[in-house]
């Protein structure tokens, strides 16, 4: 029980014993209908929130169309469906809104009223200051009962996501002779069993085809799973490989940008790339292949489901071991507060 | 440019997320909500007014007063649209209002007589007592004038109400004044239509549950914006990520009628169940309002006054003291009952004390039974009652029945002159009484007494007195014989001394007839009287003070009621110059308590003088009701209309006054119920946190109570900030404090700071030990 219910229910007594106590003395027909109506007033606001309780469902949806960009604005849509004729004057929504990807996270409590028949539809629109995947949670409603005595829980956990791109760089800064130099490697590693190839068709998954051929976006919409039968067209393609470091938001939020910036350009230049992240939870590289821009949003969606690791050079340190063939990759990372793009030599 | 002060900002949720502004765009339609607020306020407006009228069972244009209360309850409400609406409305209001009270004052005052004569009927009724009071209605027909007073409350209340509803929703105030207010009818068992009482608790019940859903829209107050959601306050950092919705207006329709809803059916039920009619049959008073209606019916006609009287008087007639009371305050109650069976036109004195020996300084009359050498008399009354036995034809023999009703039932209040008294039924004592009647001849010798007709103590004037008195005798002038000189003494008082009931009291020290004679000069009947009996002592007459109560023939016959089935023979034989009339019963109030004279008559005995000379004028109590009633009636006396263009400018400036008087005293009240609410809030909150606490939070309560209240008188203090200084700064203090009789060591002081540190800082818990240890020294400092 709140302080609040606490004080409203001393301040009810203290009402009712007056009344009391004036019928006592007056015995007048008037208070015996208030004494009543207020003793009678409380079994039935409480039974009314216990109703409402039970009937009372709730969903989260998220209203913008595939990604969020960096700086946007998200559309969360928290829905109460209450198909009685009861009401609520408040119900506080605790929801939990949280950047999964940056580990962010905060508990938000809503206030809203519970209307008869249509309960409450609130939208709520968050700006997204960085990159990753933004998830809303409403884990329960607390539903107040008109005479204000006590709040009823409801567990509800509903949640919905969305994955924010970085927001696009203009003015990105690479020495363009050390990519192409990157890329000429690239294609002698693409000899040594690496796949840069071009998109000649798109057909459902039989068994024994690479997971890297899967076409996650396409997989999600059909529901089922679908693959790309490539052929190499380009003789331009390289590995990006960003640090997904934890250690600092802003860090990580100029090396994603940096990332989505630079294979943006890549790919308007008719370049293929794959990127490449380290994954620390399977202790392995994860390896996308990027042909066209809806791939990329594809990508760092999925990307942005990895963990986070502490250190700049987490992804690059491994490379040498568990890729060995790869000669160079071009390296995504923070150094003395600036971002550096650069063509490492995997040796 | 500038942001302005109030456009909503992005708001920071955590690291990267921000609740965007637009979340503040949505709107709610303000006027919807107002409009709501308007109809609570009518609710609660028309039923207080209908809920006293109807009880009451008063006529007034009810369809008028509800679209007038209507429209003025959504006018106030929409007062709050804007603060422009709000300070041009009000103003606006004000004037309006001014204009209509000064415009239709005749009728609101009368409406208002109306109510208070209406409602004093009823009580006089239910509490079976004779309120004689009743104001003067300048318009007679009531229909008219309370409808206008009823119009002027509603207004009145309208204001009053909407700032609490559409501000606070303070349902506290409206249960206060709602239900306080009318109690009157509720306490003489008058019940309010059905209407009203729908209305009243439908508007409390909206008041309540819009309060307790606490989204009443009290930016209504404060920003005037229609934004439907705004941040909750930012008391701490966990209620930085609270957004609550302002209001809205579709949920409080709903919930208003659901709650009207339930209320309509409560009432409807409870009243087919327990219909109001039948409801008090058979019922008798609890002892509690048994005891509380003596006090009722003293405030219904005495007023507040009547309950801060300083003495125990009856018509300012105590026992023989006297200068105690400085003003007399008639409650009118019935004292006496008197059936009696009328012989002539005269007064009627009923004796109940006689005073034989003053005492100046002390300002009080010995009483004749506490006097050694003196018995009983009955000598006047068994000379006049030979006289009846021997058939003269100036003689008679009565009964007279006395019941005391509103005095002490042991007391005697005899006629003149009683033979003997027994009880008889129905609590009445039976006088036998021998009148004196004009034209008889009996003397009453000295043989008719047991003793002496009189002593020197009926004669004597105290030292402190003569001077006094015979500047008064010098004054007369020494005229002759002793029925010159009582004429006299009467005339001279009649002339030259003011009958008052307001003569203040006789100041400390003073003595009171000293008092009365040298400065006052105006009193009423005990003031005459005891100045008179020194008086005619020292020209020589034997005199005594006595006071009872006087009963004239106007009364009686004005009054008194005739009993039924008896025979006026059984009552009175004898001479009657009015003839064989009936047995009258009259009520005998403290109006009628009187103070008077006797003197010796060589020839008739002991014979009643009044001195006290009639005033011209019709004086009033300084009761609460009067003085009301002079508020009320200031610019029209006693029903004289006073022309508009007979300006007073010393009664306007009156007025002023008194309004600035209200004000303040509405200010100083207002201020002080504010602080105690604020204050009591607070400790509630503080209590029930406290209640709830783990030792450790109960000992920083604790310990934080402690040090705002040594701050309060510590200025130093104010500028420690930690415990360590707090309590540092403590322990100097209290070594040079003598009044602290143990001192604080250095470990004491150390284990106290590491003790409010692990309370404050830690999530280890302190033990009941380290807490009672800490507020153990508290106490001592």
């Amino acid at each position: 029980m709140k302080l609040e219910n606490i004080i409203r229910t001393i301040g009810y007594l203290i009402l009712m014993a007056l009344s009391v106590a004036i019928y006592y003395i007056l015995h007048s027909h008037f208070h015996f209908i208030l004494l009543i109506i207020m003793s009678i007033a409380p079994v039935l606001s409480i039974i009314m929130v216990i109703l409402l309780r039970k009937y009372t469902t709730a969903e989260i949806n998220v209203l913008n169309s595939d990604y969020g960009v960096e700086n946007g604005i998200l559309y969360f849509e928290i829905k109460l469906n209450n198909p009685t004729i009861l009401t609520s004057l408040d119900v506080k929504l605790n929801t939990t809104v949280k950047n999964e990807f940056f580990g962010h996270e905060t508990k938000v409590k809503f206030s809203v009223p519970l209307n008869a028949k249509k309960g409450y539809t609130m939208t709520i629109p968050l700006e997204a200051k960085l990159p990753g995947r933004y998830c809303v949670t409403l884990d329960s409603i607390e539903i107040k009962d008109l005479m204000g005595f006590c709040f009823l829980k409801k567990k509800i956990d509903v949640a919905t996501d969305i994955a924010v791109m970085p927001e696009l760089l203009t003015d990105i800064i690479y020495e363009k002779s050390e990519l192409s130099q990157g890329m000429l490697e690239s294609e002698e590693s693409s000899k040594k069993g690496n796949d840069f190839s071009d998109v000649q068709e798109i057909r459902e998954y039989i068994p024994g085809d690479k997971l890297m051929s899967i076409h996650w976006k396409l997989s999600a919409k059909r529901d089922v799973l679908m693959v790309k039968d490539r052929v190499s067209m380009s003789d331009r393609q390289l590995v990006v490989l960003p640090e997904l470091s934890s250690d600092s938001s802003e860090y990580l939020a100029a090396i994603l940008e940096s990332t989505y910036s630079m294979i943006k350009i890549l790919l308007e230049d008719k370049t293929t790339v794959r990127l490449m992240y380290w994954s620390k939870k399977a202790y392995q590289y994860e390896e996308v292949r990027i042909d066209y821009r809806e791939e990329l949003d594809a990508a760092f969606a999925r990307m942005y489901y990895e963990s986070t690791y502490p250190g700049m050079d987490e992804a690059a340190s491994h490379m040498s071991t568990v890729n060995p063939h790869m000669k160079s990759y071009l390296h995504i990372y923070v150094e003395n507060g600036k971002t550096q793009i650069k063509i490492k030599e995997n040796c | 440019m500038a942001k302005k002060k109030d456009e909503p900002q992005n708001v920071d949720l955590c690291e990267g997320i921000q609740l965007h502004k637009s979340f503040f765009d949505r709107r709610e339609s303000r006027l919807f909500t107002l409009l709501i607020k308007g109809f609570t306020v009518y609710l609660l407006t028309m039923g207080s007014i209908g809920f006293y009228l109807s009880a009451m069972e008063i006529a007034y244009n009810e369809m008028l007063v509800h679209i007038i209360v209507l429209i003025m309850a959504f006018l106030c409400a929409f007062l709050y649209y804007r603060l422009l609406t709000e300070n041009i409305g009000y103003f606006v209001l004000l004037v309006s209002f001014t204009s209509f009270v000064l415009m239709f004052k005749k009728y609101i005052n009368s409406g208002f007589y109306a109510i208070v004569n209406i409602t004093t009927d009823n009580a006089a009724q239910y509490f079976d007592i004779d309120v004689q009071r009743l104001y003067d209605e300048q318009i007679g027909n009531r229909y008219v004038s309370v409808t206008f007073i009823a119009v002027f409350i509603g207004i009145v209340l309208a204001i009053f109400y909407n700032v609490y509803i559409s501000r606070r929703m303070q349902y506290m105030v409206v249960y206060f004044v709602a239900i306080i207010a009318n109690l009157i009818p509720l306490y003489m068992i008058f019940e309010p239509g059905t209407l009203y009482t729908i209305m009243l608790l439908c508007g409390m019940a909206l008041a309540y549950v819009y309060k307790s859903g606490q989204h009443y829209s009290e930016m209504v107050s404060v920003r005037r914006t229609d934004e439907a959601f705004k941040q909750k306050k930012k008391l701490s950092k966990k209620k930085l990520g609270e957004f609550e919705y302002v209001y809205d207006a579709k949920g409080f329709l709903q919930t208003g009628i659901t709650v009207c809803i339930f209320i309509i059916a409560a009432i409807i039920a409870v009243s087919s169940f327990r219909p109001k009619e039948t409801f008090n049959v058979g019922y008798k008073a609890n002892k509690y309002k048994e005891l509380s209606m003596a006090a009722v019916s003293i405030a219904l006609t005495e007023g507040v006054s009547g309950f801060f009287k300083m003495s125990d008087d009856v018509g300012g007639i105590n026992g023989g003291v006297l200068g105690k009371t400085g003003s007399v305050h008639l409650d009118h109650g019935t004292d006496l009952v008197v059936r009696v069976a009328p012989y002539d036109l005269e007064t009627i004195y009923l004796k109940n004390f006689t005073g034989v020996t003053y005492n100046p300084y002390d300002n009080y009359w010995t009483a004749i039974e506490n006097k050694d050498n003196y018995t009983a008399e009955t000598a006047e009354a068994d000379a006049y009652k030979e006289m009846y036995e021997a058939n003269d034809v100036f003689s008679g023999r009565g009964y007279m029945m006395i019941k005391n009703v509103g005095v002490n039932p042991a007391q005697l209040y005899s006629p003149y002159y009683t033979k003997s008294v027994e009880d008889d039924k129905y609590g009445y004592k039976k006088y036998e009484f021998y009148p004196s009647l004009a034209g008889n001849n009996t003397t009453v010798t000295a043989d008719y007494y047991k003793d002496l007709p009189y002593t020197e103590a009926d004669l004597y004037v105290p030292e402190a007195n003569r001077d006094a008195v015979m500047e008064i005798i010098d004054n007369i002038g020494f005229i002759g014989d002793d029925e010159s000189n009582i004429e006299a003494v009467k005339q001279y008082f009649q002339d030259n001394m003011e009958y008052t009931i307001n003569p203040g009291k006789t100041p400390y020290g003073k003595d009171f007839v000293n008092n009365f004679l040298e400065d006052k000069q105006k009193g009423f009947c005990s003031y005459f009287a005891s100045a008179a009996v020194l008086i005619y002592r020292q020209m020589g007459i034997p005199a005594r003070y006595v006071e009872g109560y006087a009963v004239s023939f106007d009364e009686i016959i004005n009054n008194g009621e005739i009993v039924e089935d008896t025979n006026y023979k059984d009552y009175y034989d004898g001479y009657s110059i009015i003839g064989n009339a009936a047995l009258v019963q009259v009520n005998v109030t403290d109006a009628d308590a009187h103070a008077w004279v006797e003197v010796y008559d060589s020839i008739k005995g002991w014979q009643v003088v009044d001195v006290t000379p009639t005033s011209e004028v019709e004086e009033e109590s300084q009761d609460f009701w009067t003085m009301f009633d002079k508020i009320m009636t200031e610019d029209s006396g006693e029903g004289v209309e006073i022309e508009e263009t007979d300006v007073d400018a010393g009664a306007f400036g009156r007025q002023i006054v008194r309004i600035i008087c209200y004000i303040m005293a509405f200010l100083v009240l207002g201020f002080v119920a504010f602080i105690l609410i604020t204050k009591g809030k607070e400790y509630v909150k503080i209590f029930i946190i406290y209640k709830k606490s783990n030792t450790n939070d109960r000992l920083i309560i604790k310990y934080s109570q402690f040090i705002k209240r040594h701050r309060k008188r510590d200025k130093l203090l104010r500028t420690k900030i930690n415990y360590e200084e707090q309590i540092n700064h403590l322990f100097e203090m209290s070594s040079q404090n003598d009044k602290v009789k143990e001192k604080i060591s250095t470990f004491d002081k150390n284990r106290i700071i590491d003790t409010l540190e692990k309370a404050g800082f830690s999530s280890e818990m302190i033990s009941m030990e380290q807490y009672e240890y800490v507020t153990g020294w508290m106490k001592k400092l």
